[in-house]
């Protein structure tokens, strides 16, 4: 299918001829600079996608900038390059914002190909030394902290969770939320189920369903839909959402989430842009920067340990303390970590084991 | 125009002929009698009302069934589902609608199990469940296209009977057919088309002989196929020996087949379709994998050689299905017959279309084909044009060994003995002839030896000059073997 | 491995086995005619989202069912009019229904996504039978949609093999020819067998988005359609064999997540370490294996597959 044909691309034009086109000026002021969003999924998917478009309208209500997005991208290059060409050459877009893993190797040779436009990705790892940078977050942070408050709420000292694939980022999140569940329940399990996709409500839904059947009674995932919270609450059990405040879906079981936040990141790279400052790098902010956080406490988190949880994110704000600090053992009870020792970015960006109290296979 | 003013008048009670050349219209006409053509003029008549038939149904509500050569069964479903197919009640009772198959059946000696499946039964069987189905709508008219061109002798005997029951409950029957003996043994009466047109109608058959028809027929009296000379058949130009093949379906086909033909022989092959004939055919021509045994041409071995190569040693092959593996139905009539010499119709790359013209038309003019345009689709000929077409590009190779299969099957008289003499004229010339063919007549008159073929094997060896009709009929039944 | 989580593993292969086996059920009719429907994954995806909106607007899930099938049926409508009526390619049509209707359902369903549906199926349990022990739980404390599936399969069975418009869907099946020569339409009955199919697949897709998902995101069929596909080859055209199939299908979908949560060893084999990835295409791998059974059959007896499958039928060309 030729992009040009599709819907997309039609609706897209016919939001931006109601905008009308505000062109990139050379002076400081952000408001005339114009940023592109091209997402992975629908904005209305209440995880990841709506996130980012939280940030994209926080950042226009703080700087003013036109921002411009569309949604359901597929991650392949002949789209990706489709949606982006037509922003920078027709609208004049000064900045463009890929929020998918995939659009990483496009947005490289787009940024080769169109010197003057900035390119942002998030959850990459390329960049180059001009207009071609990369951004993320420490979600283990806020996952730290959710695992706290999972630890107080569990009744069975058995925790579940529904963990999209194998890959660093997502064992990353699980021994992050476990370390807090253990540090508030050392005994406590959390038992890994993998359901081999990001976003499928049924097999989300039943896979908590069937760590609920085995014993769990907090259930907490790194998936995009709220499906394994409904199936907690169906169950009198309770749940840690991800992505967003997710608790209208299940309030009863809504324990916190750890959250995105990209406003504030989205807002300073249009600022950067433009008075000229902007230049590329590695971004990967934590709880200081506000890229992450976590979402209120359930009201009946214990008061006890709704205070040890602000002490410790306090920590992690201060930069005193960070997550992945010894001793850490990991499941077969070996060292990984050392008493006092903190784990570089670079471990951390590479995780592929468990920490002690997980159950599951890193490798499934 | 396939059926210019031909009308056909069947008595109730009587078994009928419909007697014609092919291309006489009776095809035509059966088929607008069935619903399937609207007749441009003229009307159909049933028990004096006058009907229109629209479509199938149209004729089916008039009493009239259809017998098809094709058979119109599903193959998955049961006897009895086949018959009940159409005019079921709403709700299926089989074991009662089992029953009544069995006594419709019996009342008709037309013995059939109702819950057999389709797909299990032999040829026979599936005629009688045709015929039940046309019973089971209680149809006045039976019409069958040929009915015993798939049957064995027996078989064929065994109809006749079936029908005679059924004219003798007042049920009319049409009875089409080449086989001028077999209509004359079975049928009252007869219609005779030429030409699309009526030449002789309601005519009782007792007292006509055999001659007075085939003259109606082709309107000039029909020879008997003479038999050629006698003369002395040269060195072993094919020879199989214990060869044996699987069918489409990948059971045994030919069971180690031992088999040689001379150079100026023709070597005929008899049997009732499906017992390896055809089989045989394609494991010479190369078709058809071995799975023991060996083929030789002159005295070669020939085991994995291709079709091609297999021509180019001196083969000339006339398969059984003229316009799926011997023609293209969809390329004209040049182009199929320069498709074994295009080697010799190059100019550089190219193909010198003009000597491909020349060539045809040399082809068309000795063989007597009849051709509209020469760049007509092949499909637009008619069968015994084909035939010839096919006949004489495959000769045109000048080939030492022939392999004819069915050559003169559904071809009207003339065309017939214009085929007949080709393949004479080849063995007189010295060429070695495989004669594969369902037409007991031809291979008694033109073989010099016969074989007959029962279940894959050579069920027996026979001289042609003496054999009889019977005793070959015998052993193609599979008896005394 | 607890009894609870025996239970709930046999109660999700209940479940499981119902979505595929509604959908399946109405491909299998569709393909007993002679028509191949590769739109099922669109259908249940129109059906999904079309009786979700439906029950929030009227707040009754069995509405919104009725509405999914009449959605699907419409959805059919467009694959039996291209390649039933207008004789065109069976498998570009029904990609084309798959394709279109992924789609338009993502665009009807946009305002849906983060709606809650209260008013979505629950279990009814069917008293006195789902006190039994073990039984009652995974048999007769379901959500309607089960029941339903059961008594349509029934109903589809019969049909097939004990009323005239059966015998004649079947034989439509293996030779359009034959069946138009004792006087049945071919087109009629194919259309009449698409647009049932067509029901079947959208009330499918409403048990996602009804009951098992509760609620509606655009890409929620998630290759269950074809899964149904599949299940037909597996289940050889046949109700009762489908039921079984798709028993064991759901059996392996219901298997994926819990199978990591079983603590138990078969074999010297630690079952949690099976990869639920794999368990994930076993449904498709066992329908190779049975497509190839089928295929050394055949030398022997007919292929199962209606022999028509696929072959437009116009009545000039026979």
């Amino acid at each position: 299918m030729r992009f040009k044909n599709s819907t997309r691309l039609i609706a897209a034009a016919a939001v931006l001829a109601l905008l009308g086109a505000a062109c990139g000026g050379d002076d400081d002021d952000p408001g005339d600079v114009t940023a592109a969003f091209v997402l992975v999924g629908p904005v209305g998917d209440a995880g990841w996608n709506w996130a980012h478009d939280q940030g994209r309208q926080y950042a226009e209500d703080e700087t003013g900038a036109t921002t411009l997005f569309v949604e359901s991208v597929p991650e392949n290059a002949e789209d990706f390059k489709a949606v982006a060409i037509d922003y920078i050459e027709n609208e004049d877009a000064d900045v463009i914002f890929g929020t998918s893993f995939g659009y990483m190797d496009p947005m490289l040779e787009l940024a080769e190909e169109y010197p003057d436009v900035v390119f942002e990705h998030a959850s990459g790892y390329k960049m180059n030394d001009s207009n071609f940078g990369n951004y993320f977050g420490r979600m283990y942070q806020p996952r730290y902290l959710s695992g706290m408050a999972a630890g107080a709420m569990t009744e069975t000292g058995r925790l579940g969770y529904v963990a999209a694939f194998p890959i660093p980022e997502v064992i990353r999140g699980i021994n992050a939320f476990t370390l807090g569940v253990r540090e508030v329940n050392p005994t406590a399990e959390v038992h890994v189920v993998w359901t081999s996709t990001w976003f499928d409500p049924a097999v989300e839904g039943d896979s908590a369903k069937a760590l609920l059947e085995s014993g769990a009674d907090v259930i907490a995932m790194h998936q995009d839909s709220t499906a394994a919270g409904v199936e907690a609450q169906n169950a009198g059990a309770r749940w840690v959402a991800y992505n967003s405040d997710m608790r209208e879906f299940a309030p009863d079981a809504f324990i916190t989430a750890p959250v995105w936040n990209w406003g504030p990141r989205y807002a300073a790279t249009i600022e950067a842009v433009a008075d000229d400052s902007y230049t590329p790098g590695s971004y990967w902010g934590g709880m200081a920067d506000g890229i992450v956080d976590l979402a209120p406490l359930a009201d009946d988190v214990p008061s006890g340990i709704a205070d040890r949880i602000n002490e410790v994110s306090e920590q992690i704000r201060e930069g005193e303390w960070d997550v992945f600090t010894g001793e850490i053992r990991g499941q077969d009870g070996a060292v990984r970590v050392a008493e006092g020792a903190t784990m570089t970015d670079g471990d951390m960006l590479g995780m592929d084991w468990f920490v002690e109290g997980v159950v599951g296979d890193p490798g499934a | 125009m396939a059926c210019d003013g031909a009308s056909l008048s069947v008595r109730a009670g009587t078994i009928h002929a419909l007697l014609g050349e092919n291309g006489a219209g009776k095809t035509s006409l059966v088929n607008v009698l069935g619903g399937v053509y609207l007749p441009d003029a003229g009307e159909i008549r049933v028990h004096g009302a006058q009907r229109q038939f629209h479509s199938p149904a149209d004729a089916i509500a008039a009493g009239i069934g259809m017998v098809h050569q094709e058979f119109r069964l599903v193959p998955t479903l049961t006897v009895a589902e086949n018959i009940a197919l159409g005019s079921a009640p709403r709700y299926l009772n089989m074991a009662r609608i089992n029953e009544r198959v069995s006594r419709l059946a019996s009342a008709y000696s037309l013995d059939a199990d109702p819950t057999r499946p389709v797909w299990q039964l032999s040829v026979g069987e599936r005629q009688r469940v045709e015929i039940l189905k046309a019973l089971w709508r209680d149809a006045d008219v039976l019409v069958l296209d040929e009915p015993t061109a798939v049957l064995t002798p027996t078989e064929a005997d065994d109809l006749a009977l079936a029908l005679r029951a059924m004219a003798d409950r007042g049920r009319s029957v049409v009875y089409i057919s080449h086989k001028l003996d077999e209509v004359l043994s079975v049928c009252d009466e007869a219609t005779v088309l030429r030409g699309g047109v009526t030449v002789a109608q309601q005519l009782s058959l007792t007292g006509v002989e055999r001659s007075d028809l085939a003259q109606m027929m082709v309107g000039e009296a029909a020879a008997e196929t003479p038999r050629p000379p006698e003369q002395d058949s040269g060195e072993v130009v094919l020879a199989l020996e214990s060869v044996s093949a699987l069918s489409d379906r990948g059971l045994p086909a030919l069971r180690s087949v031992d088999l040689d033909v001379r150079s100026g022989e023709i070597v005929g092959v008899a049997g009732v379709s499906g017992n390896g004939q055809r089989e045989l055919a394609e494991v010479v021509a190369g078709l058809r994998p071995l799975t023991s045994g060996t083929v030789r041409l002159l005295g070669d071995d020939v085991a994995g050689s291709s079709p091609k190569a297999r021509s180019r040693s001196g083969l000339g092959y006339v398969p059984e299905d003229r316009l799926g593996v011997g023609l293209a139905p969809r390329m004209s009539v040049v182009d199929n017959s320069v498709m074994r010499s295009y080697p010799a119709m190059r100019r550089g790359v190219m193909l010198d279309l003009r000597r491909c013209e020349d060539f045809c038309k040399q082809l068309v003019d000795r063989f007597g084909v009849r051709v509209g345009r020469m760049h007509d689709h092949a499909s637009a000929l008619s069968g015994g044009n084909l035939q010839r077409l096919l006949l004489g590009r495959e000769l045109s190779g000048e080939p030492r060994i022939l392999v004819a299969a069915q050559p003169t099957r559904g071809l009207d008289v003339a065309g017939i003995s214009a085929i007949q003499e080709q393949i004479v004229a080849q063995r007189n010339a010295g060429v070695g002839v495989l004669l594969v063919s369902e037409d007991l007549d031809e291979l008694l008159a033109l073989s010099d030896r016969l074989v007959v073929m029962y279940e894959g094997r050579i069920a027996a060896r026979l001289d042609p000059r003496t054999a009889t009709r019977a005793e070959v009929g015998a052993k193609m039944a599979g008896s005394g073997a | 491995m607890t009894e609870t989580a025996v239970i709930g593993l046999l109660v999700a292969t209940v479940q499981f086995a119902t979505l595929i086996y509604l959908a399946a059920l109405g491909e299998l009719i569709v393909e007993r005619s002679g028509v191949l429907n590769l739109g099922v994954e669109g259908m249940m995806a129109m059906g999904a989202v079309s009786g979700f909106i439906m029950a929030l607007a009227t707040d009754s899930p069995w509405i919104g069912f009725a509405f999914a099938a009449l959605v699907g049926m419409a959805v059919a409508g467009i694959h039996a009019v291209v390649s039933v009526v207008m004789g065109a390619g069976q498998v570009v049509s029904g990609l084309a229904v798959t394709i279109g209707g992924l789609g338009l359902a993502a665009f009807i369903g946009q305002d849906a996504v983060r709606e809650r549906a209260d008013a979505v199926f629950t279990d009814m349990s069917i008293a006195p039978l789902a006190d039994i022990a073990w039984i009652g739980p995974i048999l007769f404390d379901q959500p309607p949609v089960v029941y339903l599936a059961v008594v349509l399969g029934g109903a589809v069975w019969f049909v097939l093999n004990r009323t005239r418009l059966g015998l004649a869907l079947r034989a439509v099946g293996e030779s359009a020819s034959t069946t138009d020569s004792v006087g049945h339409s071919v087109t009629l009955l194919r259309s009449g067998a698409v647009l049932v199919g067509g029901a079947f697949a959208g009330a499918a897709g409403s048990f996602l988005s009804l009951y098992m998902a509760a609620g509606w995101t655009e890409g929620l069929i998630a290759g269950r359609g074809w899964i149904a596909v599949a299940l037909v080859i597996f289940g050889a055209w046949r109700p009762g064999r489908l039921a079984a199939g798709s028993l064991l299908f759901g059996f392996t979908l219901a298997l994926q997540p819990r199978v990591q949560t079983f603590d138990l060893e078969i074999l010297g084999l630690q079952v949690n370490t099976i990869s639920p990835a794999l368990l994930g295409i076993l449904p498709f791998l066992l329908t190779v294996v049975v497509l190839i059974a089928i295929s050394f059959r055949a030398r022997h007896r007919p292929n199962p597959a209606p022999a028509a499958l696929t072959i437009p039928y116009r009545r000039e060309e026979r």
